[in-house]
């Protein structure tokens, strides 16, 4: 009989043999990595088994994913902000395409990329899951990406993800309910579905029979996503304490026998009392805060394009503003007149949000894939220019003023 | 149910000596047991699904194509001894593997390939209790 270790040992084997053969990263080099931000242990403790890179600086937490699959970082409680996710370790597939992976959120993090999430006062939880459907959609992704179309919609793509999930699960019941002769037919099913689908989306080359080598193994590879966490034997959550109620300034001791300072007599709206032979101890004075001054900051467009593998060069067509976060609002009517931008210029910025994904790759070619220059994002700056307010996406702005800069989300 | 499959059992490894002359219900009695075996053939089955997933990539080789058409032999043999409708089913899937067994695969060849196992699927399914796999 194995011993529980000898059988885990044969688990972790297999696990890291399939996501090998499915050209998946064995997970590796995770848990606590204080080169991500400037560590902090008095709220979290980062588990040593935790799946992914990660590290809390007291403010905010920084996870990378190392994993070979998608991950969903779900980080809630009081004051917790909206994560931010850049590319890291070499994170390949385009922001433009993750939006199109499902949860339409910035806590999906993808192999090879970094979300930031700033933490508040509160207790805030942190755990991580991923999908059957996640992981099948990413893989998708991979495979039918160098095949698209130049100038394919993101919802053609999403269309066409959504059908091959629908064909998978059809060919996964069709397996479930048959013999191995059944099967034969199955196989020849799924391939006469991906051929229409693909076609559907004007798709040629051999990507049909990639998609199908992949969904005849879509169900193994989602047993493995999931072994693959629990193969750790990792901690897939923990908690971020809250931080200390900060102390009460200490005050000078009451001293309501004392006149008001004024030596003004108390008014009331009550008729006197016949015995009033004392004044009343005025309060203390309110104290009135001063006006807190809206948050702002200064950032400049970087208004270019990636030429090659480390190239840049500057966009004929200038940046501007847009009353919507969404690209292309030079033609659709969302630019905002007179706030054309170039680069070098710069633009007070007061909140940010969250809206299409954008990048400033040439997403035909992929020769600059891997540009060190490269930026995706979904993150929008809100500023004024020429007395017009709007939005601009990060990847149009300087790296060093990317990432929210610490102003509130609008 | 015991009693059943070792009489049927008994008949069968007789047949397979060579000295089954019955016919009409031992024959019929006799008949699934027999074809389940035969459709047990792993290494036919495999060999087959193989060279029919080669076919439909576009990527066969001319083993993949002899493999097949050895295979819809093979099917057809097994349809000469089985009763109806694992009989006609058997036929129609041997037919669908020829309809791509000459490595030029059109949509009509693999929607032939798609009903045609899926229904031998369900009738093996019938006629083997319990099931293949």
């Amino acid at each position: 009989m194995q011993s529980a270790r000898s059988i885990a040992r044969h688990a972790s084997l297999l696990v890291a043999t399939v996501l090998s053969m499915l050209g998946l990263a064995v997970p590796a080099q995770a848990g606590p990595d204080t080169t991500l931000c400037r560590s902090s242990t008095t709220r979290a403790t980062i588990p040593d088994t935790f799946p992914l890179q990660a590290c809390f600086d007291g403010n905010k937490l920084v996870v990378v994913n190392p994993l070979g699959f998608p991950v969903i970082v779900s980080v809630t409680g009081n004051g917790v902000g909206q994560a931010v996710r850049v590319p890291k370790l070499g994170g390949t597939i385009p922001s433009a395409v993750l939006s199109i992976l499902g949860p339409h959120t910035p806590n999906l993090v993808p192999p090879g990329y970094q979300i930031a999430v700033p933490i508040g006062a509160g207790e805030a939880k942190v755990s991580l899951s991923t999908t059957p459907d996640l992981t099948r959609g990413y893989a998708v992704i991979k495979i039918i990406w160098n095949y698209l179309p130049v100038g394919e919609s993101a919802k053609a793509i999403a269309d066409l993800v959504s059908e091959l999930t629908d064909v998978s699960e059809q060919h996964t019941n069709c397996r479930n309910t048959n013999n191995n002769w059944g099967d034969i037919g199955c196989d020849a099913l799924l391939y006469r579905n991906i051929t229409f689908a693909v076609a559907r989306a004007g798709i040629q080359g051999g990507v049909a029979g990639s998609l199908k080598t992949l969904i005849d193994s879509a169900a193994w590879s989602n047993a493995a996503t999931q072994d693959a966490l629990k193969a750790r034997n990792g901690v897939s959550a923990f908690t971020i304490k809250a931080a200390p109620a900060p102390q009460a300034p200490k005050l000078p001791p009451a001293q309501s026998n004392q006149p008001p300072p004024s030596n003004l007599p108390v008014v009331t709206n009550n008729p006197p009392s016949p015995a009033p032979n004392h004044t009343q101890p005025l309060p203390p004075p309110p104290v009135t805060a001063p006006a807190p001054t809206p948050p702002s900051r200064t950032i400049t467009v970087q208004n270019k394009y990636l030429v090659g593998a480390s190239g840049m060069a500057e966009d004929s067509i200038p940046a501007y503003l847009s009353s919507r976060m969404e690209p292309r609002c030079r033609v659709n009517g969302c630019m905002l007149d007179g706030t054309e931008m170039a680069s070098g210029d710069t633009i007070t910025v007061t909140c940010y949000a969250h809206g299409a994904a954008m990048t400033n790759q040439n997403q035909s070619i992929s020769d600059d894939d891997n540009n060190p220059n490269r930026a995706d994002s979904s993150l929008w700056y809100y500023g004024t220019r020429s007395g017009q307010r709007g939005f601009i996406s990060e990847v149009y702005i300087t790296s060093q003023h990317r990432g929210g800069l610490g102003l509130p989300v609008c | 149910m015991r009693l059943a499959t070792t009489f049927a059992g008994t008949i069968l490894a007789m047949c397979l000596l060579g000295s089954c002359s019955g016919g009409g219900n031992i024959a019929a009695q006799v008949t699934g047991p027999l074809i389940c075996q035969q459709l047990n053939n792993s290494l036919t089955q495999q060999a087959l699904a193989l060279a029919i997933q080669h076919t439909m990539v576009g990527q066969a080789t001319p083993a993949d194509l002899a493999t097949i058409m050895t295979s819809a032999a093979s099917l057809r043999v097994m349809a000469g001894q089985a009763g109806e409708p694992l009989k006609s089913r058997l036929t129609d899937a041997a037919t669908a593997a020829e309809g791509v067994g000459d490595g030029q695969v059109t949509p009509g060849d693999t929607q032939a390939v798609a009903d045609a196992f899926t229904r031998l699927g369900e009738e093996v399914g019938k006629t083997c209790n319990p099931p293949v796999r």
